[in-house]
């Protein structure tokens, strides 16, 4: 399942076009929409679950952008897989690009913050060999 | 002044109106809230045909056709927070446009 990230907007930011077009390509319902225009504008990321395999998530931002709505396509889990696998790269290779687009984190920090967090519970999982005295 | 609700949650409140206006049709996204007394817009999101094609008086006449469909005394409008006009500058994302003082609409 792939995400789009909306965390900015232009000056003359169509508001009820966002919403139409949230609701024509994700079916939301009017107040959803609503709450995720009243959310980017309050200054918060509003972050959108693609689960149709289908939807053109490229189309969908070059017509949020037209509108005023700065958004992404979230990365991270292409990010994640690759560091952990680094010959899965070539089957994400077309998507790769939106890395450098991205302003609020840098690839290096988060691979480490995922590698520690996916091998923490490994660790926690142990018990000690050496027996307390 | 030709204003009608064409889509109205009842669970969230959530409407879209649609109004006339005099140079196209005006598109208004807010909360409504109706007590017997007044009516309550809440983070009222609208949208003209282009800049200088609406005014304060359509509003004015907006708010007076709407409240007299819904038998209320006053219209209040609380606007969400403006994109246009000299507020929305390089402030931070969070301050970046400011949100308007609620409008008293009383119906006559």
């Amino acid at each position: 399942m792939e995400k789009i990230i909306f965390y900015d907007w232009h000056k003359g930011f169509n508001l009820i076009a966002f919403n139409k077009l949230l609701r024509k390509h994700l079916g939301y319902s009017l107040s959803q929409a609503k709450q995720a225009v009243d959310d980017l504008l309050g200054g918060q990321k509003v972050v959108i679950e693609v689960t149709t395999p289908t939807f053109n998530i490229d189309q969908f931002l070059s017509e949020a952008a037209k509108i005023g709505a700065e958004g992404r396509r979230d990365v991270s889990a292409i990010v994640n897989k690759a560091v952990l696998s680094p010959l899965s790269l070539s089957s994400h290779y077309e998507k790769l690009p939106y890395i450098g687009l991205m302003k609020e984190w840098t690839v290096p920090s988060y691979s480490v913050k995922s590698l520690t967090d996916s091998i923490q519970p490994k660790f926690n999982n142990l018990t000690n060999p050496i027996p307390k005295k | 002044m030709d204003v009608s609700i064409v889509e109205y949650e009842k669970a969230t409140g959530a409407v879209f109106i649609i109004a006339k206006g005099k140079q196209g049709d005006i598109e208004i996204i807010a909360e409504m809230l109706t007590t017997t007394y007044c009516l309550i817009l809440y983070q009222l999101h609208i949208q003209g045909t282009g800049a200088g094609s609406s005014s304060i008086s359509e509003l004015r006449a907006m708010a007076q056709t709407l409240g007299k469909q819904q038998k209320v005394r006053e219209v209040i409008v609380f606007g969400a927070r403006r994109v246009t006009g000299s507020s929305v500058g390089m402030q931070a994302k969070s301050a970046k446009g400011k949100v308007p003082k609620p409008l008293v609409f009383k119906i006559e």
